[in-house]
């Protein structure tokens, strides 16, 4: 692809898009600093919730929970780390808690702190934090378990979904890492976890062929130390970044992995220049990233209540993934509930669109080309069918919301 | 002005999430789904004919040549048999010390001193003493898996490999292609066992917001849809959006009054009260599925059975008395599925951990009544309720029951249990 569109392809897949300045912003700078700024920025002090009170009631109300969620996908719009927070934002898709469960507000904004504090470092490191991160203790009941009765719920998912993959471990395995894990608990909003030594087993356990696993670091030492979970990171990443792949690719992401520290911004940052030289397929931009990329095209701001209604009529609220296996991606999104959401967001966006914004200027003009460029598609991309549609729309405002769930926008 | 958004704070583990909008409205949102049951023909007891065991007309409804119709309730997460259907078994009470249902609290059920109900599915009791209503234990494969993904997957796809299509794609694709946009419906998140097949289903998340916000936004929408593009992920987005406007056409046209006014804490019940009006409006053979999560009980397991299987029992009893009411029951057969059961001893969380078979429950006027499948406390598969019911019981039964070819879908037929009376 040329490097015009590169450089809004990269944001589209491993950031928050960028709005028609920044677009410009970033062409000028080139693909290779541009991708080189994006994987570096540190997000800092940069915190989600700096405006807004997060409750660590778990009895919140159902409005301290939406300024909550709204808090999140306003700085998924406007933030200058863009890398950092989608990062964030595939690891709580990926290392799943819940406030369904989890219920305390500041017990899952801690979570995501952690996420984005830490993401983009060594991700075995992260597995480490987030086994007694106290959301999670919450979420898949560790806080429950204890060395009399211990509880399977983290240990299965540890495995199954976190770190290795089906096929790669036994039943034997969940049930003495279930053992090994107990005795870590928190308390009802807590932000922090304890260990209780009564409570844990530290009988040595055979786990994964290895011998002596008998707490949380030799757990997660056994879990990353097997063959199989460099390719499993690799091939949850290359799902996220690059859609369906083959399998060199993986065993390429997979080398990477091991050859840096294990570090996840450096399999991402490969994922995405893999991407470039056409590794990969289209990805279905999920609802939330797509309205954070929607929102940055045109400069539109939403109120809280219309974002979480307008997510949760798509599927996808920000803090409350479904289960533990986080959201259903690529086609589920075509889903009628979630072409009927996005199209109502995108109405409400291009109605909050300021009339002299560059985007809506541009479909003002009936210059679709124009109105690809701001959008960040590639010119001349849209189709026939998005093309008679945009010059049938009876208005600019029209024009922009069907530009905005057009599949050219949609699908990246 | 829109409507505030609640969160209901409940302690659900993998689960259903509900918005509820201030002013009534209640969206549902559940997670995975599937799962199936079905029945079949049989003599109504309403008016003793007996319907066509193949036909896609059955004996009663309302209206001549009204069509069958599967219910397919998902229970999410791996539901706990023993505690939906309780064995008066004593192993089952020394192995939950502090989570066997007391025995004063068991719901008695006519003809059977084997099982009785957890005292919050007693709303059904009137289902099954009017011969309505089945049970199935040890519901599971043979082979059990104990991840939620895969188990889900293998009930998903009649654990024909994870390739295969949804076990309902099949009869999907038999259908005209003008057939209305409900005849496939999932109130719930998604709906993979009505995948695979180019006929997409409709789904609905948030019953008050399936509607475009202007006319001219659908029309807008269905624009986008056509001419289709050579592409084919680019063909599917469109697909989905005529689809989704045709959808959108068909629900306005429900009385969806009564699915807004419900309890948004209530999400089968809402999810039910949501099919009875589909079904009510649908004039050929049609399936909606509803999901709803919160089964996967690791800890904490009896307050969450109570509020669950309250909303179930409230869901099921109230869905079949609008079909009485509006004459259309005898063409429903309402299946309950969940990918597994639960470890037979409890967990040290008052909680049970993934276990193996399960309990499926069929309903409708065409059920062979009573329970069916025997399981064995003495007989544990690696301390789980060893499985003796393939899950593709309640496929044959359902396909059956909507007239379709059990073979071409299943491969084979799986009647090890007749679940529609003969």
């Amino acid at each position: 692809m040329d490097d015009r569109t590169a450089v809004a392809w990269i944001h589209r897949r491993i950031g928050l898009g960028l709005s028609p300045d920044q677009l410009g912003a970033a062409r000028a700078r080139g693909v290779d600093a541009e991708l080189a700024d994006l994987v570096s920025a540190d997000p800092g002090a940069n915190d989600p919730w700096a405006s807004v009170e997060v409750s660590a009631d778990p009895k919140a109300t159902g409005a301290q929970k939406t300024a909550v969620v709204g808090a999140w996908v306003d700085h998924l719009t406007v933030t200058t780390t863009p890398f950092a927070d989608r990062v964030a934002w595939l690891l709580h898709g990926w290392l799943v808690s819940s406030m369904d469960k989890a219920r305390s507000p500041a017990q899952m904004v801690n979570q995501i702190r952690l996420f984005r504090a830490a993401g983009l470092g060594s991700f075995p490191e992260l597995l480490r934090a987030v086994t007694t991160d106290p959301a999670m203790l919450v979420y898949l009941d560790g806080r429950e378990s204890t060395g009399s009765a211990p509880n399977e719920n983290f240990g299965r998912e540890l495995l199954e979904l976190f770190a290795l993959g089906v096929g790669n471990y036994g039943e034997a395995d969940v049930k003495a890492g279930a053992r090994a894990l107990t005795g870590w608990t928190t308390g009802a909003g807590e932000v922090t976890a304890v260990f209780r030594r009564n409570r844990h087993d530290d009988t040595p356990q055979r786990y994964l062929g290895t011998d002596g696993v008998h707490d949380v670091d030799t757990v997660i030492a056994a879990a990353v130390a097997h063959p199989a979970h460099p390719r499993f990171v690799a091939r949850r990443v290359a799902r996220e970044v690059l859609g369906t792949v083959e399998d060199p690719v993986v065993g390429r992401l997979a080398t990477v992995y091991d050859d840096n520290g294990r570090r996840l911004d450096a399999v991402i940052a490969a994922a995405v220049r893999l991407g470039l030289d056409g590794a990969g397929s289209s990805v279905v931009l999920a609802p939330v990233p797509w309205l954070a990329m929607a929102r940055r095209s045109t400069g539109a701001t939403l109120p809280a209540k219309t974002v979480a209604r307008g997510l949760g009529a798509a599927g996808q609220i920000p803090l409350f993934p479904p289960n533990v296996g986080g959201w259903p991606g690529g086609s589920a999104w075509f889903a009628s509930a979630t072409v009927v959401a996005r199209a109502n967001l995108a109405a409400a966006l291009a109605a909050g669109t300021a009339a002299d914004h560059p985007t809506l200027a541009a479909a003002g003009s009936r210059d679709l080309g124009l109105l690809a460029d701001r959008l960040g598609v590639p010119t001349g991309s849209f189709g026939p069918a998005t093309t008679a549609a945009l010059l049938n729309a009876p208005d600019p405002r029209q024009r922009l919301a069907l530009a905005l769930v057009s599949p050219e926008f949609v699908i990246t | 002005m829109s409507p505030s958004v609640s969160f209901p704070g409940r302690p659900l583990s993998r689960r259903a999430f509900l918005v509820a909008a201030a002013g009534g409205v209640v969206a549902v949102t559940i997670i995975g789904c599937e799962s199936d049951q079905s029945g079949q023909s049989g003599q109504s007891p309403i008016d003793g004919s007996v319907p066509d065991s193949t036909g896609a007309s059955g004996s009663a409804g309302s209206g001549a040549g009204a069509a069958r119709v599967l219910v397919i309730v998902e229970l999410d997460g791996g539901n706990d048999g023993l505690s939906a259907l309780v064995p008066a078994d004593g192993r089952y009470r020394d192995a939950r010390p502090t989570l066997a249902v007391p025995e004063s609290d068991v719901v008695a059920l006519a003809g059977t001193t084997e099982v009785g109900l957890h005292p919050a599915l007693a709303p059904l009791v009137p289902l099954w003493t009017s011969g309505r209503m089945a049970a199935v234990r040890g519901i599971g494969f043979s082979d059990p898996d104990r991840s939620h993904f895969v188990s889900l997957d293998r009930w998903w796809r009649a654990d024909q490999g994870g390739t295969a299509p949804g076990w309902l794609s099949q009869w999907l694709g038999t259908l005209p292609a003008d057939a209305p946009p409900l005849v496939a419906t999932s109130i719930g998140g998604r709906a993979p066992l009505l995948a695979g097949s180019d006929r997409l289903p409709t789904t609905v998340i948030d019953s008050s917001a399936f509607a475009f916000a202007t006319p001219a936004l659908g029309d807008g929408v269905a624009r986008l849809a056509s001419p289709l593009a050579d592409d084919p992920l680019v063909a599917a987005a469109q697909t989905a959006m005529a689809r989704s406007v045709d959808a959108v056409r068909a629900f306005a046209g429900l009385k969806s009054a009564a699915a807004d006014q419900i309890d948004p804490a209530d999400p089968i019940t809402a999810g039910l009260a949501l099919a009875a009006q589909v079904v009510a409006g649908a004039t050929g053979p049609t399936v909606v599925v509803v999901s709803s999560g919160g089964f996967d009980t690791h800890a904490g397991q009896a307050a969450t059975h109570q509020r669950l299987y309250a909303d179930l029992a409230k869901g099921v009893s109230g869905f079949f008395s609008t079909a009485d009411t509006q004459g259309f029951a005898d063409r429903v057969l309402m299946v309950t599925t969940s990918e597994f059961g639960r470890r037979v001893v409890e967990n040290g969380s008052a909680g049970t951990d993934h276990g193996a078979g399960g309990v499926s429950f069929a309903f409708g006027p065409s059920v062979a009544p009573g329970v069916h499948g025997a399981i064995d406390l003495g007989d544990l598969l690696d301390g789980d309720v060893r499985p003796v019911v393939d899950p593709r019981v309640l496929y044959t039964a359902s396909l059956d029951w909507l007239g379709a070819d059990v073979e071409a879908a299943l491969g084979q037929r799986y009647d090890d249990v007749a679940l529609l009376r003969s």
